[in-house]
């Protein structure tokens, strides 16, 4: 069962040193809360600067054959107009998605004292968290709420960097958020992993199966945003405390437009 | 090892890692996701392993802490020098029972370093560890092994 070459340790010595030298870097980052692994995102927009060139798009690598012959030549000029064409049929389309959202949006936001900016998800990392295009660029906050063109609460800002930031939605299994009903009654909304967990804060006399919990500026929010109804959890009322689960975790895909909600 | 093939290697373990956040991203399913850049860090323990791979995976672990993940750092890094441990001890056995015993227990470790929390063994993590497997081994057996 066997076979050469045998196990011999002094053949992985350097890579056991390797793994100390990494364990001492994370005990200095540990105790420099993070200046290390933060020190690069936070100095490198990486995220403005690859950008894919316009001349790769427009495709004009292929109007280097023109001189060819002529047949040639409108042959590629028909490929790119066509590719152009199907460009500008997604750009279209895209355009037209996000004015559809950024209307449905104004007609239901308030405008006083918070600014709106419009982003986009870039990229799922590797911790399964949600990185979303600008970070202090946009003067986005740690605890900016981010909200959807529905105007309802999808999230909040875990960590900003220079031109993204990470985005704590329902699917996070560390989102923990702080919400008030219209009887001034505190829920705190956690995630499990699998189910979304809702716990009063107080002792609750009175409440309604439909109201809509909303964030709160007492509560360390910056503005009044709707999020899940009450009605979205299954609930359980006993000893004056209310408690519940729920299913309902909102997806979110590249294609949705986010908004976060900015102080002025 | 020559500087080119340590090139190679760089340039190939930096283009995976990116693959393998996009076609997660644009997937974007709760099932299983493609761990591309782990399948490659297992085939490099078995067909190039060599100190001289200590310092180049150093700096691509730290570049992959730094922009793709919020952990502190050197974590994930030790992982993959661990997952690299792991992988050159199958070329030990011949055995494809041990083979996938030890894919296992590399990519728990790797993922582990990833997802720190008791929530990260779940049913998507199964689901990968097969898909991910069934991609490292018809690669392993496409490449012809040369120790």
């Amino acid at each position: 069962m066997f076979n050469s070459p045998s196990f011999n340790i002094r053949r992985y010595i350097f890579f056991i040193f390797a793994i100390f030298l990494c364990i001492l870097l994370y005990i200095v980052d540990n105790f420099t809360n993070k200046a290390v692994s933060n020190f690069i995102p936070n100095n490198v927009s990486i995220v403005t600067k690859v950008k894919i060139p316009e001349n790769l798009l427009d495709n004009n690598f292929l109007m280097l054959f023109e001189s060819k012959s002529n047949l040639l030549n409108e042959n590629l000029r028909l490929k790119n107009e066509v590719l152009e064409l199907r460009r500008l049929k997604v750009l279209n389309y895209q355009l037209k998605e996000e004015l559809e959202s950024n209307n449905q949006f104004i007609k239901k936001a308030q405008f006083q004292d918070v600014d709106y900016i419009s982003s986009r998800l870039i990229l799922k990392n590797a911790n399964d968290e949600l990185l979303i295009n600008g970070g202090r660029n946009l003067n986005f906050n740690t605890g900016d709420l981010v909200l959807n063109s529905q105007y309802v609460i999808v999230g909040y800002l875990e960590e900003v960097f220079n031109d993204y930031s990470i985005l704590e939605t329902l699917n996070s299994p560390n989102f923990s958020i702080q919400m008030i009903d219209k009887f001034n009654n505190v829920y705190t909304i956690t995630n499990s992993g699998k189910q979304i967990f809702l716990k009063s804060n107080n002792d609750i006399y009175e409440f309604d199966n439909e109201d809509i919990l909303f964030s709160d500026s007492i509560l360390g929010a910056n503005g009044s945003f709707p999020f899940l109804e009450l009605s979205d959890f299954e609930l359980t009322y006993s000893n004056n405390k209310l408690s519940g689960f729920s299913n309902n975790i909102y997806e979110i895909n590249m294609r949705t437009l986010l908004y976060v909600a900015n102080n002025q | 090892m020559s500087f080119n093939t340590q090139i190679k290697i760089s340039l190939s373990l930096i283009s995976f890692m990116f693959l393998d956040l996009f076609l997660n991203t644009v997937l974007f399913n709760t099932f299983f996701s493609f761990n591309l850049f782990f399948v490659n860090i297992f085939l490099l323990g078995r067909k190039y392993f060599s100190n001289k791979l200590v310092i180049l995976i150093m700096v691509i672990g730290m570049f992959y802490e730094s922009f793709f993940s919020t952990n502190y750092i050197g974590i994930i890094t030790a992982g993959i020098f661990l997952v690299l441990i792991f992988s050159n001890l199958t070329i030990l056995v011949d055995s494809k029972v041990v083979l996938f015993f030890i894919f296992s227990i590399s990519y728990f470790i790797f993922y582990s370093s990833l997802r720190a929390g008791v929530y990260f063994l779940n049913l998507n993590l199964l689901i990968s560890l097969l898909l991910n497997f069934l991609i490292f081994y018809q690669i392993d057996k496409l490449i012809k092994r040369d120790v």
